[in-house]
């Protein structure tokens, strides 16, 4: 109880209040944004964080998450482009509510959805992630080792079309972490003589150059081809409250939305773009009069929506307790973590239990602060949807090089995030997708570290990861999952090209 | 592009392998070496897959090429970017974010010359004063 009220005592300033509300409101900007999401939002805003204190710069990170899941919903709504994979669901509903001139209770609808899926969320990582992290003190290094392999599936769920290059993409990014000192014997591997290199090359550069850069390069192709930017709505919002009809028609909705969402968000690789389906289907499911639904129903915007911020507290339990993250955006949040010299898992519950707190207080607070931002602030909102990207991307760039170069004052790090945004680019043009690349970077690590003090401690036994009840679950359960994943992947292509012969 | 980047990340992943070797192993076999080892020949592996399941057409992924005008536009955005690095370093942070974003905004087109000047002038002197003063991170 005394370390609850601690990390309530860090969170309770104006300072750190201050700074969520700004990671919120930067977070619903980039979220409506089309082209940017949550992400790029994180990564391009983790160099920022890292002169704040401690819990600070997290809290001004997991803002820009809350924010940027909930701002995805806003140009889902107005024009009909998800700004998040999370948002895509909304437009279903959330669209034609717009061209009914009903926006502004389609947005409404989705800030009290989203704050009521955020806050039960929390409310279960609370509840639940102190009992996972108890269990997983048991863990040794060949059970991490384990975890960190089993995190690894998620990458058949972020590849995109092909697994294959999914796997290639995870295996680059195992590769880059093995560049710097050894972690275990302390050997120089892959510097070249590049002191910079020496500490392995910088998480800031890598993720901003594959998340950032290479966004702003795929955008300056959509500046000359497309013209779904171009699109000018009226920002005419009217009404945002639903009335308390309308509330006591969806309650129901939202609190499922909201457990599905935590459920989902919990379980590694299935993340928001999955939940939102997941949540809207149910609703019209259950609902007396399904085939209302896509015609601009607020039913079909509060189930999305509730789903999608209540995976941001789900997706926070396995990557706490046992350092496993969920998606890509988690992976980024994961690596900030580490970079923040917070090692999530189970002895951060024992050790600093007052951060664990200060993180779930601090999330309460961004999800307050976002249902105040989003009620106030609509019609503001609604005008950022009409900036087209040739305004905003010569400015990301500038934060790019920026960001790079505030970590270590060093252009060789600058050099090294365009580097990696022209391969993120190319990459993407191939069809290589770039998440998997961040997860292989982050989970390698671990995954060396704990492979090889594990072989350390059986004498180079193999056997140490099969004679130990948990290492072997988790193991098996990798191996059913990549064959279900890879056998769901040959279905739907097949599915596909029977399609495309039609 | 398909086949220059799988090209590309084989001899890569050759040169990467060809190093692993010549890492010390340590006494149980797997030392510094040993990682950098496995990774390299599992990603030979995959390539080869890739590369087999493209010469008998199993590849259904349809990715769009470059086109010739989309690549002239990232051609000199790449050019405007080197050009922004090297005076940086010259001329320091503030004096060149304008001078790029000037020729930023001038290449996509935007219009109005005073907004362009403003936001162009605000922008590096909001992010300088920011990193500078509130971050305390010196900026070049």
């Amino acid at each position: 109880m005394g370390e609850m009220l601690a990390g309530a005592s860090i969170v309770l300033h104006f300072t750190t209040i201050f700074l969520i509300t700004i990671g919120v409101g930067l977070g619903i900007i980039i979220g409506i944004l089309p082209g940017l999401g949550a992400t790029m939002g994180v990564a391009l805003l983790l160099p920022f964080t890292l002169t704040l204190p401690k819990p600070d710069g997290i809290l001004l990170l997991l803002g820009i998450y809350i924010g940027a899941i909930y701002g995805g919903s806003i140009s889902a709504i107005l024009l009909r482009i998800p700004g998040t994979g999370g948002a895509a669901a909304t437009t279903l509903d959330g669209y034609p509510m717009a061209q009914k001139g009903e926006a502004g209770l389609a947005i409404g609808t989705a800030t009290i959805s989203s704050f009521i899926g955020g806050i039960i969320s929390i409310v279960i990582l609370i509840t639940a992630a102190p009992q996972i992290a108890n269990w997983a003190l048991k863990f040794g290094p060949p059970e991490f080792f384990a975890l960190a392999i089993f995190g690894l599936t998620i990458i058949g769920y972020i590849s995109g079309k092909s697994i294959l290059n999914g796997l290639t993409a995870g295996i680059i990014g195992m590769i880059l972490a093995t560049v710097g000192m050894d972690p275990v014997g302390s050997v120089q591997r892959y510097t070249f003589g590049f002191i910079e290199l020496a500490s392995g090359i910088d998480f800031v550069s890598l993720v901003i150059g594959l998340f950032g850069l290479s966004q702003v390069f795929a955008n300056i192709e959509k500046i000359i081809i497309n013209s779904s930017f171009k699109n000018k709505i009226s920002s005419n919002i009217s009404r945002l409250i639903p009335s308390w009809g309308d509330i006591k028609k969806i309650l129901p909705i939202i609190l499922k939305g909201s457990f599905i969402g935590t459920f989902i968000g919990a379980l590694p690789g299935a993340g928001a773009s999955i939940a939102v389906w997941i949540s809207y289907n149910e609703a019209k499911r259950s609902s007396k009069e399904p085939d209302k639904f896509g015609t601009g129903i607020i039913e079909g915007v509060a189930a999305p929506e509730s789903a999608n911020n209540a995976v941001t507290g789900g997706a926070l339990i396995p990557l706490l307790t046992l350092c496993i993250p969920g998606d890509a955006v988690t992976a980024v949040i994961l690596g900030a973590l580490l970079m923040h010299d917070i090692t999530p898992g189970p002895l951060l519950f024992m050790k600093n239990f007052d951060i664990v707190t200060a993180v779930f207080f601090g999330m309460v607070i961004g999800n307050i602060v976002m249902l105040i931002l989003g009620l106030s602030f609509a019609k503001i909102f609604a005008k950022i949807v009409n900036i087209p990207p040739k305004f905003f991307i010569p400015i990301l760039v500038s934060l790019c090089i920026v960001g790079s170069f505030s970590i270590r004052n060093s252009f060789f790090d600058v050099i090294l995030m365009i580097f990696f945004g022209i391969i993120g680019y190319i990459f993407e043009k191939v069809g290589i997708p770039i998440p998997p690349i961040i997860l292989g970077f982050i989970l390698g690590q671990l995954i060396e570290y704990n492979l090889r003090l594990s072989l350390l401690l059986s004498q180079g036994s193999f056997l140490i990861f099969f004679n130990r009840p948990i290492t072997l679950i988790l193991l098996l359960l990798t191996v059913c999952l990549l064959t279900f994943n890879y056998i769901n992947h040959i279905r739907k292509k097949a599915r596909d090209s029977k399609v495309n012969s039609l | 592009m398909k086949n220059i980047v799988d090209l590309f990340l084989l001899t890569f992943s050759s040169i990467y392998v060809f190093i692993a070797y010549r890492l010390p192993h340590g006494q149980t076999k797997y030392g510094a070496g040993f990682m950098p080892l496995t990774l390299g020949i599992l990603l030979i592996i995959l390539l080869l897959i890739k590369v087999i399941q493209r010469y008998f057409k199993l590849d259904f992924n349809n990715n769009q090429d470059i086109s010739i005008d989309k690549l002239k536009l990232l051609v000199f955005f790449a050019i405007l970017l080197a050009f922004y690095i090297i005076t940086l370093k010259m001329v320091g942070f503030i004096i060149a974010s304008i001078i790029y974003l000037i020729a930023a905004f001038l290449m996509f087109q935007v219009k109005g010359l005073i907004k362009i000047l403003l936001i162009s002038t605000i922008t590096p002197l909001v992010i300088f004063y920011l990193f500078n003063s509130l971050l305390r991170v010196p900026l070049p």
